[in-house]
C-alpha cells in the first residue's frame, strides 16, 4: 500500500533547496512525539515530491509478521490484541509505513469497519482494519489538507492525540492503537486551516518558490535527468541517500539521551511567553524538535544554534492572527530569537 | 472499449485553433505533460476539438486508447470505482466495479467545463494524475487501479471562479479571449454541414491530412529523447518565469518539456526561438500571477505575440495545414493564432469578463433580461437552521434509511439487521451464509453544515469610497477569520464609474481576500444596476452549485445616476434618472421573486426617511442598516446578525 513499485521516487537527498520542509520532516521522523509536519506553500513548489521521497530515505524498522498494525516485536505496551496475547512473536523488518490518505476515503475505510465479506459468507462479526492502522508506527500523509472533510479531520485529530483508534460502528466495538506523525500539505489560497488541526502538527514548514536563477535552472535539470531515467538517476544519489539514512537511523537511537540544561528550556519558555503563545504544545516541540536536531548532528547535548533554528518551525502557525495586521509572522519570530535565544 | 466509430470530424478541418491543436500534439508526444486545459467563450468548439483529437488517436495513433469522458455531476465512487452491490449480493463475495478513472487508463480523460466539477471529484482526478494509480479507500474496499491519462479540459471563464489547481496539474492552458472572426466561423459552419450531410466524403477528403499529421507525432515521439534541453533555454525559460511571476517550479519543467514535444513535432532535434516561445505562451504566461495583479500594466509590458514565427510554424505543420483550395485562409488562421492562448491576462481574471456580462442580456436599447439568470436547475433543500444540508453522499452519517439504493452508500450493520430475522427462512440447512435481499438494504443519509456565501456590492464612487472600501476589506477579513467553523465564503464587488467590477471572486480564503486589488475611487457616477446584476449572477451560480444560503450587502447612499444601457449616454438627464430607476426596479422585482437575502447598509452622513438607500432597500425586500461612521467591526458583527436571522441591535 504504501510505496508503489510501479512508481520510482525521487531521490530526497537530491532536491534542490527547500532546506527548512527537509529538515523539519526528517526532525519529526527522527522523533514521532514532535507529532509531525504540516506543509503550507503554493501549487508547483514540490510539496508531494518531498513528502513521498521522505519514505524512500527512512530506514526498515521491526514488525510482527503479518500483523495489520505493524507492532513493534519487543515492545510490551501499545500493541494490538492479537500480539499482546501472542506468546513469541515472529519478527520482520518493513519499510517505515506511508500511507496516503485520499480526499475520496470515507470514514470506514479510514477507521476501520465491519469485514462485510466475512460477515456474508460466514455469519460472524470481524474488524477489518482502515488507514490508521495501516499507518501505526508510520507517517500518514494528507495532500491538500485544508479540503479535508470535517467529520474526517475531527477523526484525525482524536487519534493523532491519543494515539489509539476506537471504533464503534456497524455493530463493532474495537480499539487499537495508532501512532503515526501527520504530515499534511496544503496551499493557503484554498481555505483557512481550523486552529484546532494546525495546533495539532508539531512543525509547520513554508514553502516558497525558489526565485534564485540558477537553483531554478538545477531543478528543472536534475528533474529530467530523473525523468528521462529513473533508475541512473537513484543510482547517482545512493551514496549520500545511504549517508542520510545512516544518520537518521543513529538519531532515532541517541535522540532520547541528548541532553538539554535548564538554561535552553527557561529561553523556550521564555520565546513561547514572549510571543504570547496559547498553550503548551509549543515549548514541547521545541524542545524535542531540538534535542532531534543535535542528534541528527550527532551531538549528545542541544545548543543554542539548535534553538533557534527549531523555534520558527515550532511557532509559525501558534501565533495568534491579528486579522487587520500585515506583519509577517516570520519577522516576528525573528526579533523574539535575536532577543531571547541570540543574547 | 469499443471500436471507435468510423467517421469522426476531421482534426485537420478545424478552422482556426492552431495554437490548440498543437498543443493536444504535444501531448502526445510527452505525455508527462499530462494534458491540456482550453478556456473560452460558448460555442467555440472547443468540446468538438477534443473529441476530434480523442478520435484521431483512436484510429491514426493507438486504437487502444480510452477516450472516456467525466459528466459533470460524477461522485467519487463513479470516478474511483466501488463496491459492486448486485454482483456482491449475488454471490456474497465482495465484487468491485472499477471507475472511470482506471477505465481512462492508458488513454484519455475528458472533463467538459472544468468549473462544474465538485470539488472532490476533482481531488480524485488530480490525486490520480499525481500518482498514476486511482486509489479506492471506501465501502469496506481498497484497491488501486493504474490510471494514467492525458486530462482534456475545456472551460468557459465565468462569475464562478475555475478550479486552478487541477488545471495547475496540467502544462497547457490555452485562453481563446476573441469569438473566432466571422469569416472563419463561417467556414467552420459550412465544414461542419458538409460533415453532417456526407460524412464520408469529407473525411475521405481529409484522410490524407490526418495521415501525415499521424507520421509527424510518430516521427516526433521517435525524436523526442534526442532532443537536449540545453543550459541556454533552460536559462530563458527560467528567465521568462521569474519575469511574469509564475509561482512554483514545477511549471518551468513542463514549459521545458514543451520546448522539447514542440520541436519534435517540427522534426527538429535542435530546440529553437519558437519552440521557447511556444513554450512560455502556452505554458508559463497563463499561470503569470505578475500580470493578473497589475492590470494597469502597458501594453508593451506584455509579451509581443510572435506573429512572424506563428506563420512559419503554421505553414510548417504540413498536413496541419488548410488545404491550398480554399484561398485567403492560410492568412486568415495565421491572423488568428496571435489570439490563440498569448494572451498576457491569467485565465482567472474576473475583470476581463465584464464584457461578456452584458452580452447575454441581449442589448440594443431594450432593457436588461433578467431573467436568464434564475435559469438552471436548483437543488432541492430542506430548510432547516443555519443550513444543514442533507445529502446521500458526504458529511456525518445521521441516518440509516430505506430508499432507492443506486449512487448511494450501503449502511452495512443496518441492512445485515434488516436480514438478520429472515435468515431462518431463506437459509438452506447448515448454512453459514448471510441472504441479503434488495428490501434488506439500508442506505446512509448524511449531513454537511452548508455556509454562506457573503456578496458585499461596495459604492467606490465619489468622496467617502476610499474609506467604504477599506472598511468592508476589513469586515470581509473579520467575516473570514472564522469562516472554516460555518463553511462561509465571501465575494466584493465593487462599482463606479460606469460599471461594477468583481474584485475577489467567492473564497473562503483569507490570504485571497487580503491580495484583493486596492481599487482607487474616481468621480463619476454610480451604477448601482451593474452591482445589483452582478450580484445576482452570484447568487444563480452559488444555487446551482447546491450552496443556498447568500446574502448580499450592499454599502452605498442608494443614489444611483448611472444606468447599464448601453445607449443611455446619450440621453437627458430627467430621462436617464427615470431610465435607472426602472432598471433597478426590473431587478427589484427579480430579488423578491427569488427571494435573495440581502441587507443594505447606508452610509449617508445623516439620517433621513427620504434616503435612497432606504428606498433601495424596500424595493429589493432588503435588511436596512444605517451605518454613517462605517467600521470594519461593525460592519461584520450587523452581517453575521442579519444572517443568523435576527434584527440587528445597536
Amino acid at each position: 500500500m504504501t510505496n508503489d513499485s510501479n512508481i520510482p521516487i525521487y531521490p530526497f537527498v537530491a532536491i534542490v533547496g527547500q532546506e527548512e520542509l527537509k529538515r523539519a520532516l526528517t526532525l519529526a521522523a527522527i522523533e514521532p512525539a514532535i507529532g509531525g509536519v504540516m506543509i503550507m506553500g503554493h501549487r508547483g513548489t514540490g510539496k508531494s515530491t518531498t513528502v513521498r521521497a521522505l519514505a524512500g530515505t527512512m530506514p526498515r524498522i521491526a514488525a510482527v509478521e503479518g500483523c495489520a498494525f505493524n507492532c513493534a516485536p519487543e515492545a510490551t505496551a501499545g500493541l494490538c490484541e492479537r500480539c499482546s496475547d501472542a506468546g513469541k512473536p515472529f519478527a520482520t523488518t518493513i519499510e517505515v509505513p506511508m500511507v496516503d490518505l485520499p480526499l475520496g476515503a470515507t470514514e470506514d475505510r479510514v477507521a476501520g469497519t465491519i469485514d462485510i465479506e466475512h460477515a456474508l459468507m460466514h455469519g460472524a462479526k470481524r474488524f477489518e482494519p482502515g488507514l490508521l492502522a495501516r499507518a501505526n508506527r508510520g507517517f500518514l500523509y494528507v495532500d491538500e489538507v485544508n479540503l479535508l472533510e470535517d467529520h474526517l479531520v475531527d477523526l484525525l485529530l482524536d487519534v493523532a492525540a491519543s494515539g489509539i483508534n476506537v471504533v464503534e460502528r456497524e455493530g463493532i466495538s474495537v480499539r487499537h492503537p495508532a501512532r503515526f506523525a501527520l504530515v499534511g500539505s496544503g496551499n493557503p489560497e484554498e481555505g483557512e486551516l481550523r486552529p484546532q488541526l494546525l495546533d495539532r502538527f508539531g512543525l509547520h514548514a513554508a514553502i516558497e518558490t525558489e526565485h534564485d536563477i540558477e537553483r531554478r535552472v538545477e531543478i528543472i535539470r536534475r528533474r529530467m535527468a530523473f525523468d528521462d531515467n529513473p533508475a541512473a538517476f537513484i543510482r547517482d544519489w545512493q551514496a549520500p541517500t545511504e549517508e542520510l539514512r545512516e544518520r537518521i537511523g543513529s538519531a532515532q537511537r541517541s535522540v532520547r539521551e541528548v541532553r538539554i540544561n535548564d538554561g535552553f528550556l527557561s529561553m523556550i519558555a521564555a520565546l513561547s511567553a514572549a510571543l504570547d503563545i496559547d498553550g503548551h504544545r509549543g515549548e514541547l516541540v521545541m524542545t524535542r524538535a531540538a534535542r532531534a536536531n543535535a542528534a541528527l548532528d550527532g551531538r549528545d547535548a542541544v545548543t543554542a544554534d539548535d534553538v533557534r533554528l527549531v523555534a520558527p518551525m515550532a511557532l509559525r502557525h501558534r501565533l495568534r492572527k491579528d486579522p487587520l495586521e500585515m506583519t509577517d509572522p516570520g519577522s516576528r519570530i525573528a526579533q523574539a530569537v535575536e532577543k531571547i535565544v541570540m543574547e | 472499449m469499443s471500436t471507435p466509430a468510423p467517421y469522426y470530424f476531421p482534426l485537420t478541418a478545424f478552422v482556426g485553433y492552431a495554437i490548440a491543436r498543437r498543443v493536444l500534439l504535444c501531448t502526445l508526444v510527452d505525455p508527462a505533460l499530462r494534458g491540456a486545459l482550453l478556456s473560452g467563450p460558448v460555442g467555440t468548439g472547443k468540446s468538438e476539438l477534443m473529441r476530434s483529437f480523442g478520435r484521431f488517436v483512436q484510429h491514426h495513433v493507438d486504437p487502444d486508447a480510452p477516450f472516456v469522458q467525466v459528466p459533470s455531476g460524477v461522485t467519487d465512487d463513479r470516478l474511483l470505482g466501488g463496491l459492486d452491490l448486485d454482483t456482491s449480493l449475488a454471490s456474497g463475495e465482495r465484487r468491485e466495479r472499477r471507475g472511470l478513472l482506471a477505465e481512462a487508463d492508458g488513454g484519455m480523460l475528458f472533463v467538459d467545463d472544468l468549473p462544474l466539477l465538485d470539488e472532490h471529484a476533482i481531488a480524485s482526478i488530480a490525486g490520480a494524475m499525481e500518482l498514476g494509480t486511482a486509489i479506492c479507500e471506501r465501502e469496506g474496499l481498497s484497491v488501486r487501479h493504474r490510471a494514467r491519462f492525458i486530462l482534456l479540459a475545456t472551460a468557459v471563464p465565468s462569475e464562478r471562479e475555475a478550479p486552478f489547481w487541477l488545471a495547475d496539474k496540467v502544462a497547457f492552458l490555452v485562453m481563446q479571449e476573441r469569438r473566432i472572426d466571422a469569416d472563419l466561423a463561417h467556414m467552420m459552419i459550412t465544414r461542419r454541414e458538409r460533415y453532417t450531410h456526407s460524412p464520408a466524403m469529407l473525411v475521405r477528403e481529409y484522410h490524407e491530412r490526418e495521415a501525415a499529421l499521424a507520421a509527424q507525432v510518430a516521427t516526433a515521439r521517435m525524436l523526442y529523447p534526442f532532443v537536449a534541453a540545453g543550459p541556454v533555454v533552460l536559462q530563458q525559460i527560467v528567465e521568462a518565469s521569474a519575469r511574469f511571476g509564475v509561482e512554483g517550479n514545477r511549471a518551468d519543467i513542463l514549459a521545458t518539456k514543451a520546448a522539447r514535444a514542440h520541436a519534435a513535432l517540427r522534426g527538429s532535434r535542435t530546440i529553437e526561438e519558437r519552440d521557447i516561445t511556444f513554450a512560455i505562451a502556452t505554458v508559463l504566461v497563463p499561470r503569470s500571477q505578475a500580470i493578473a495583479a497589475d492590470a494597469e500594466r502597458a501594453p508593451h509590458d506584455r509579451p509581443t505575440p510572435p506573429t512572424p514565427q506563428s506563420e512559419q510554424m503554421a505553414r510548417e505543420e504540413g498536413a496541419g495545414d488548410a488545404p491550398s483550395n480554399e484561398n485567403g485562409e492560410q492568412s486568415e488562421r495565421v491572423q488568428e493564432e496571435p489570439q490563440d492562448g498569448n494572451d498576457g491576462g491569467a485565465s482567472d481574471d474576473p475583470s476581463a469578463d465584464s464584457e461578456r456580462v452584458h452580452d447575454p442580456l441581449g442589448f440594443n436599447g431594450e432593457m436588461p433580461d433578467v431573467e436568464q439568470f434564475m435559469d438552471g436547475p436548483r437543488r432541492s433543500m430542506t430548510s432547516g437552521n443555519r443550513g444543514v444540508r442533507l445529502q446521500w453522499q458526504r458529511g456525518r452519517h445521521t441516518r440509516s434509511v430505506q430508499t432507492d439504493p443506486s449512487g448511494r452508500r450501503i449502511a452495512i450493520g443496518a441492512t445485515l439487521r434488516a436480514a438478520a430475522p429472515h435468515q431462518r427462512t431463506r437459509r438452506r440447512k447448515g448454512e453459514e451464509r448471510i441472504h441479503v435481499r434488495w428490501e434488506d438494504v439500508r442506505v446512509k443519509r448524511f449531513s454537511e453544515r452548508a455556509g454562506t456565501l457573503f456578496i458585499f456590492c461596495v459604492d467606490a464612487s465619489g468622496s467617502m469610497a476610499r474609506n467604504r472600501m477599506r472598511e468592508a476589506k476589513g469586515a470581509v477579513t473579520q467575516l473570514l477569520q472564522e469562516a472554516y467553523v460555518n463553511r462561509d465564503s465571501v465575494a466584493l464587488i465593487a462599482f463606479r464609474g460606469d460599471d461594477a467590477e468583481l474584485l475577489l471572486p467567492p473564497t473562503p480564503s483569507v490570504e485571497r481576500a487580503k491580495r484583493s486589488v486596492d481599487i482607487l475611487p474616481t468621480g463619476g457616477g454610480t451604477p448601482l444596476a451593474a452591482a445589483l446584476m452582478k450580484a445576482l449572477g452570484l447568487v444563480a451560480a452559488a444555487r446551482r452549485s447546491g450552496s443556498e444560503r447568500a446574502l448580499v450587502i450592499i454599502l452605498t447612499d442608494g443614489r444611483a445616476n448611472v444606468p447599464m444601457s448601453e445607449n443611455a449616454a446619450g440621453m437627458i438627464r430627467e430621462i436617464r434618472r427615470q431610465h435607472v430607476q426602472q432598471e433597478i426596479d426590473r431587478i427589484a422585482l427579480v430579488y423578491r421573486r427569488e427571494g435573495v437575502s440581502s441587507l443594505v447598509v447606508d452610509t449617508r452622513q445623516t439620517y433621513g426617511v427620504q434616503s435612497d438607500a432606504v428606498r433601495l432597500a424596500e424595493k429589493i425586500g432588503a435588511r436596512y442598516y444605517f451605518l454613517p461612521r462605517v467600521d470594519a467591526l461593525g460592519l461584520a458583527a450587523v452581517v453575521r446578525a442579519t444572517n443568523a436571522g435576527a434584527s440587528p441591535t445597536r
